[in-house]
């Protein structure tokens, strides 16, 4: 009886060290599926509200900078992860080449975006400023943002190194003609 | 004896449905709180968007209105009917007719010029001389701002800045600054759960925030 009573409680045991491991890891697993859904949705909000005022803007300078400020503002008051582990957001840029896999964070904790204009007609000061030429996917008259970040997940041992992801989140947002403006215009020959 | 062993296999049973029960629950619940979140976040991105358009020559109190009553037409449909938006803590849209209105000089209020916004001139709004009192301003022009940066100081903030009873959204618009650079979206409150979930207004809510500024459409 006591034997049995014994080899009972040992298999208790057992099924209490198997079952307690992977409840855990499942629960910091379902958490790590949050905060990235979180930092997902800010990353989303954040492309877009710069996207926005980027294309609302008077010129490709003052889109590029309000862009910034923007991300900055909508990364600052979001929840998840990027506000609370983005040690640095780098390489803004509002010129060049688009690819974003050359501005791919590579640490956890930090992330990159880029901000460029799709080429407008010859008296557009978005283009002349900001012009991306063989820019993928991008028309005439659009300004885009991109956002890349890889989450520091550290805090999960098995997950953390298994789970390296890096989110991605961009819109893309219509410029409005009449913004554009007439290099004639501009008798400081700055573009802005 | 083996009456015994069928009693404990009985509520091992049971206690296996119960956790069984909960996890799936419980997965769908916070599936269905992410699709909420998100829908909170565009909504306040749409009401954002509605509001930010340039003030020029219109009305600040209606150009805000349409601001909230795009964010909640946008969480009517995205939150699953896990919460009713509210415009106003009495409901309706009182709260921005009754909106005030002053008389700005160098970005400075001009004392004894109070009169409601929606009486104003069209000429005194196009050129940016009348704007929301300070108070209304969720910006340093407000006196309840002590510091640089403030959000959820003006006093159209204040729903948002109370607890919202389970089941409710407030959404909550104003201008950070007068003449405008940008608007504040905050739309806050607790979402209904179909799990025992513990939230700040009791069990079965979750809390849910999001905050958003977004700049003000410019011409120059």
């Amino acid at each position: 009886m006591s034997r049995a009573c014994g080899a009972a409680s040992g298999q208790a045991l057992v099924e209490l060290a198997l079952v307690l491991p992977l409840t855990l890891l499942l629960g910091c697993g379902a958490v790590a599926v949050v905060q990235l859904a979180r930092t997902q949705m800010a990353m989303q909000t954040a492309s877009d509200a710069a996207a926005l005022v980027a294309a609302r803007a008077v010129d490709a300078r003052v889109a590029c900078s309000q862009a910034e400020e923007e991300l900055a503002t909508v990364v600052q008051e979001s929840q998840g992860l990027l506000a609370g582990q983005l040690h640095n957001m780098t390489l803004g840029t509002c010129v060049g080449q688009p690819p974003l896999a050359t501005a791919l964070p590579a640490t956890p904790g930090s992330g990159s975006y880029q901000v460029w204009f799709g080429y407008g007609g010859s008296d557009d000061s978005f283009c002349r400023l900001g012009g991306a030429p063989n820019a993928t996917g991008l028309t005439d008259g659009d300004v885009e943002v991109m956002m890349a970040f890889r989450p520091d997940l550290d805090w999960i041992p098995v997950l953390g190194n298994w789970l390296s992801p890096v989110l991605h989140a961009s819109d893309t947002e219509k410029i409005a003609p009449f913004r554009s403006r007439d290099p004639s215009q501009d008798p400081t020959g700055d573009d802005c | 004896m083996r009456g015994v062993e069928s009693g404990q296999a009985m509520v091992e049973f049971a206690i296996g449905v119960a956790v069984f029960l909960l996890v799936t629950l419980g997965a769908v619940q916070i599936g269905l709180l992410a699709l909420a979140e998100e829908g909170v976040q565009s909504a306040s991105l749409a009401g954002a968007r509605a509001a930010s358009v340039s003030p020029q020559g219109l009305n600040p109190a209606v150009i805000l209105e349409n601001g909230a009553e795009a964010a909640g037409t946008s969480l009517r449909t995205l939150v699953a009917g896990m919460a009713e938006p509210g415009l106003c803590p009495a409901g309706g849209t009182t709260c921005w007719t009754r909106l005030e209105c002053v008389r700005y000089r160098g970005g400075v209020a001009q004392p004894a010029t109070t009169r409601p916004c929606s009486s104003l001139p069209a000429a005194a709004i196009a050129s940016y001389t009348y704007g929301p009192v300070p108070q209304e301003l969720d910006g340093a022009q407000n006196p309840s701002c002590h510091a640089a940066q403030c959000f959820g100081v003006a006093a159209l903030m204040q729903p948002c800045r109370r607890t919202v009873a389970t089941g409710r959204l407030a959404i909550c618009v104003a201008y950070t600054s007068w003449p405008p650079k940008a608007v504040d979206v905050w739309i806050t409150g607790e979402l209904r759960t179909i799990i025992p979930w513990i939230g700040s207004a009791g069990p079965g809510s979750v809390p849910v925030s999001s905050r958003l500024r977004l700049s003000v459409e410019a011409f120059s």
